[in-house]
């Protein structure tokens, strides 16, 4: 027995050992490495001009936490490659993450301490949380702030400080197939929600199973609807921020939008899952919706998966009395008590740079923040026209900050969807989100 | 003993020897024990005594847990979702462990014979056993759905105009998530019962048989009584297993419809890391530790019982 | 006479594919997706076989995932701790079964209300246990071996089982074993262990099973990639705009062949263990 215990504690020792190898800078002494100037213009390069500052820093250890469908790709990890060749001085370790399981793994480092120094999500929902570091001093230092998209900055700020850089973004837009448009002698997209419901209706063919539009239950896209009719769930006054989910308007527009499946039968009823992302696309490339609304990843997801169905594929900005949608994509944040922020933020500035924003666009799929980016030709595909132009007006989902209100939300449209009162629903909700306010730290 | 002593000095070490003997003994029996206990003392007492003190606390990471009093239970009265979590989950438990016994059962009774291939069919049906909850309840998403799940198409293939959206309405959502605990349960429970019903002497069948007594009498009056103890034995660990159901939730309903299958745990769990009210959610677990330890302790009186 | 039992048995197998089908279905449907190609997972109506076979999904998924990694993980956390409870709790049984001391019904009580507790409950405390572990770099055993393995290797379902089993082991053995000069630990491992070996089997199989599908947990705590265990690396073909189906189903079925295989070879001893559980022991 004694000797199977120790053979035991021997194999764990010798796992433990072969763990502890993987990056712990504070192990290490501040040994330090001779970095040189490289003899290439880095800028002309489209990259971000040698900094001093960082190639004086010691050996340092990154550890960085990339959403898992990021980390592994080629211009990210090409990135890295070409940043540690400039600076020897620092080593890159990604570590790729579920999107949805980010906010509760930097919760638990940060509690912990055991903090990595970079992780992605939207940095304004982890500042507003304590869980990230502020970096308006390195901002300042960068100067670029006015070449990215408002939206994109809008993405890492919370209550005027800024705790990130934007890595791509997106935003919804109205697809829908030409063909079935064509035959029901529809012209043009719908530029109302009022007549996206006399589209749908005419498109709906009950005998054969075929739907007008497809809605979905995310609180976050129907956000998206909420801002292209003009008013915000959340509304900000300086720094203080109150909750508007009842307000008139949002009443009505999801009345309107949920009344598409519930009294129209122009859509399905969404699927009761918290993933809403996968059902629409689907109908819509199997032929069996005319329309729905989603953001530039389901034009590259048809193109792939539903070829026929991209063969008569359009898009048009979403049917709405004004414009904009609701503001995706990620930003990159310093997790709070993290001692390599200066390396970090210098490894953002390469990720975003035109170098490799135009590669995470070509590709991934992910499109660029910085706004001259979008000179690119790649940019110039008419599907894309009415998703760049959604982009100078959309916002982003600050409701995230508040965990709970957030639910309150997604949760209220999921029960209008089951049969609820609009009114009385939106109230119930409107008050969670005051009270999540009012106990916000 | 092979010196020579005084017999009163004898008895009084003979004495001494015994009780030593008896602690060596005592000592000998918590060695056997003790590594396997501290196991359980260091990863299940010591965080439970952790969460004790978590539930009198406000505690939102990473800000340090404060120490607030009973404000955490007198929250949990007015918290009605709770009260609705607790009520779907015992009806989830008992209804995926009655249809899973019986159905267990009902197998293992067609399985208890002499045929050809037995064993084939034994591995198979323990199949859902193997898989993982997350794995298991994505292949269900496929069959369930209400418009890209496999069921509807065949239903409608079959001339059902309309059939139901079962993951919409809350009482087939339930229902659905009963039929897939019962499902993992029966194949999970389709061995006990077949090596009990194995254990019973044939012997007592056949005088049976000579008694007239056919094939469903048999079943009742022999079969039955003589795996009753199997039978209470898998009830319990179907409620302990049924209570955790969380996995299966959040991917198919998500608590939904109108949190008629919000779960304990789902509800728990969104608490203490959605909302970050970890004192909070800590305060609504320790709630649950009576619950289960009622189960324990019928378990115990149920086993001693069958020991006496 | 003949013809009847022909009727019958015919009903018999009839009945026991209808059982196959539903247990086995979903599984069919999981081989199937396995080689499709994406657009092939949506089509409509709905198809049972793919267009066309793509075998290279499951080349796919040793050559260009992480998944190689995570099954040696996985492998590596499920034996050792297989092997620590199947020893461990053992000997806990062998102690509950058989020797007599104080405090052993209250101890024993608290090993089953161990067994109530839901894992998903105990993720946060054992999370700073971790973080916090003495003689460790300085984040602990978060990301190690030792913290995927240790919290939940001992299960009191297993030393509850192992003590059923035990008790129908005839004491007389016992007692003749003592007379032959055997103390405890002998008895223990010559006559207890070599008699149960269903029973030993039978916690094996829960407790590899167990950790093979274990997610919560090494969720929270490992870091890396290379910490990572098979259900997390299955995770990760399920992003925010999209599902690889085919990949996950793939890496789903890699995944449980090892577990079929497992229960093919351990599956008599497994069914006379369970039949030593059941056995009413007698003190």
């Amino acid at each position: 027995m004694k000797k199977f215990l120790v053979a035991l504690l021997g194999v764990l020792l010798i796992l433990s050992g072969c763990q502890s190898q993987a990056g712990n800078s504070a192990e290490k002494p501040n040994e330090k490495v001779d970095v040189k100037p490289p003899d290439r213009d880095l800028v002309k390069d489209g990259l971000p001009a040698f900094n001093e500052e960082v190639a004086s820093l010691p050996k340092t250890d990154l550890e960085i936490w990339l959403a898992a469908d990021y980390a592994n790709e080629k211009p990210i990890q090409d990135a890295i490659k070409e940043f540690k060749t400039i600076y020897p001085n620092i080593s890159v370790k990604t570590v790729g993450i579920e999107w949805g399981e980010m906010t509760n793994k930097v919760k638990l480092a940060v509690s912990s301490g055991a903090v990595p120094d970079m992780a992605h999500n939207h940095a304004f929902a982890f500042g507003a949380q304590g869980l990230a570091e502020p970096l308006d001093d390195l901002w300042n230092g960068w100067g670029e702030e006015d070449q990215f998209l408002p939206g994109g900055i809008e993405d890492v700020t919370w209550k005027g400080a800024k705790y990130g850089v934007p890595l791509d973004i997106n935003t919804l837009i109205y697809l829908y197939n030409k063909k079935a448009f064509d035959e029901a002698g529809i012209k043009e997209a719908p530029k109302t929600l009022d007549e996206l419901t006399e589209v749908s209706k005419k498109l709906t063919n009950k005998d054969k199973g075929q739907f007008g539009f497809v809605t979905n239950a995310s609180g976050w896209s129907f956000f998206g609807n909420v801002v292209a009719e003009g008013t915000n769930i959340l509304k900000f006054d300086g720094d203080n921020a109150t909750a508007n989910l009842n307000d008139p308007i949002v009443v009505e527009t999801m009345k309107k939008y949920t009344d598409l499946a519930l009294v129209h039968k122009s859509s399905p009823v969404p699927p009761p899952q918290e993933r809403q992302t996968d059902h629409p696309v689907a109908m819509f490339g199997t032929g069996r919706a005319a329309s729905f609304i989603s953001g530039p990843w389901d034009i590259a997801r048809i193109k792939d998966e539903f070829p026929d169905a991209y063969k008569n594929l359009a898009t048009a900005v979403i049917p709405a009395s004004e414009r904009g949608s609701v503001l995706g994509g990620g930003s990159l944040f310093v997790p709070k008590g993290s001692k390599n922020q200066v390396a970090s933020f210098e490894l953002m500035k390469w990720f975003v740079s035109d170098k490799y924003s135009i590669r995470l666009a070509k590709e991934m799929g992910r499109h660029p923040v910085k706004e001259h980016q979008y000179n690119d030709e790649f940019f110039n595909d008419p599907l894309l026209k009415p998703y760049i132009e959604t982009l100078k007006y959309a916002q982003p989902y600050k409701l995230e900050a508040y965990p709970e209100a957030n639910d309150a939300w997604g949760k209220a449209l999921r029960s209008v969807f089951d049969g609820a009162d609009v009114e009385k629903t939106l109230d119930n909700a409107q008050e969670v989100a005051e009270k999540a306010i009012k106990n916000a730290k | 003993m092979k010196t020579e002593t005084v017999p009163s000095m004898n008895i009084k070490k003979a004495k001494n020897n015994r009780e030593l003997h008896k602690f060596k003994d005592i000592l000998g029996s918590y060695l056997f024990v003790l590594p396997a206990l501290s196991f359980l003392f260091l990863f299940s007492i010591v965080p439970i005594i952790y969460l004790i003190w978590l539930s009198f606390t406000d505690y939102s990471l990473p800000n340090p847990a404060v120490f607030i009093g009973l404000e955490n239970f007198s929250r949990m009265l007015e918290d009605k979702l709770f009260l609705k979590s607790i009520f779907n989950t015992l009806v989830y438990t008992f209804g995926s462990m009655a249809l899973g016994l019986v159905f267990a059962l009902a197998i293992a009774v067609l399985l208890n014979r002499q045929l050809k291939g037995l064993r084939i069919f034994k591995v198979f049906y323990f199949l859902p056993t193997i898989t993982s909850e997350v794995i298991t309840a994505m292949i269900f998403l496929w069959v369930f759905d209400n418009n890209l799940g496999i069921l509807n198409y065949l239903l409608k293939v079959l001339g059902m105009e309309n059939p139901p959206a079962w993951l919409l309405e809350p009482t087939t959502a339930m229902l659905i998530l009963i039929f897939i605990g019962a499902w993992r349960g029966a194949a999970y429970n389709t061995p006990i019962f077949l090596a009990a019903l194995q254990s019973v002497p044939q012997s007592y069948y056949e005088a049976a048989r000579l008694d007239g007594a056919n094939a469903w009498k048999q079943f009742i009056h022999i079969s039955l009584p003589s795996i009753t103890h199997m039978l209470v034995y898998s009830m319990v660990m179907s409620v302990i297993g049924s209570f955790q159901v969380v996995a299966v939730v959040d991917i198919l309903t998500n608590g939904g419809p109108m949190d008629s299958t919000m779960v304990a745990i789902k509800h728990i769990w969104q608490q203490s890391f959605e909302f970050n009210y970890v004192g909070y959610g800590a305060s609504l677990s320790l709630v649950l530790f009576p619950f289960l330890l009622l189960i324990t302790w019928l378990q115990l009186k149920l086993s001693s019982r069958k020991e006496s | 006479m003949k013809k009847s039992t022909i009727m019958k048995n015919t009903t018999l197998y009839g009945l026991l594919f209808f059982v196959l089908l539903i247990f086995l279905g979903p599984y069919i449907w999981m081989f199937m997706t396995a080689v499709k190609s994406q657009g092939d997972v949506m089509v409509w109506p709905p198809k049972i076989f793919p267009s066309e076979f793509h075998w290279e999904n499951f080349l796919k998924i040793w050559q260009e995932t992480n998944l190689p990694r995570a099954f040696f993980n996985s492998f590596i956390v499920a034996v050792i701790a297989t092997a620590i409870n199947v020893f461990l709790s053992s000997l806990a049984a062998f102690a509950f079964a058989r020797l007599t001391f104080p405090g052993r019904n209250k101890l024993f009580l608290m090993v089953l209300a161990t067994m109530m507790i839901p894992s998903g409950l105990m993720v946060v405390p054992l999370f700073f246990m971790m973080k916090n572990m003495p003689f460790s770099g300085p984040n602990g055993w978060l990301d190690s071996y030792p913290a995927l393995i240790l919290p939940f290797a001992v299960t009191g379902f297993a030393i509850f089982l192992l003590r059923q089993n035990f008790l129908t082991v005839p004491r007389e053995l016992d007692e003749q074993a003592t007379i032959d000069g055997c103390n405890k630990f002998q008895i223990f491992w010559r006559i207890i262990l070599p008699l149960n070996k269903p029973g030993l089997a039978l916690v094996a199989i829960f407790s590899f099973l167990s950790h093979w599908n274990e997610y919560l947990w090494p969720l929270t705590v490992a870091r890396s990639q290379e910490m990572y265990t098979i259900q997390i690396a299955l995770k990760a073909f399920q992003t925010q705009y999209n599902i690889d189906w085919p990949m996950i189903m793939a890496g789903a079925t890699t995944a449980a062949l090892p577990m079929i295989l497992l229960y093919f070879v351990l599956q008599p001893l497994f069914e006379q263990g369970l039949g030593g559980m059941g056995s009413t022991g007698k003190e």
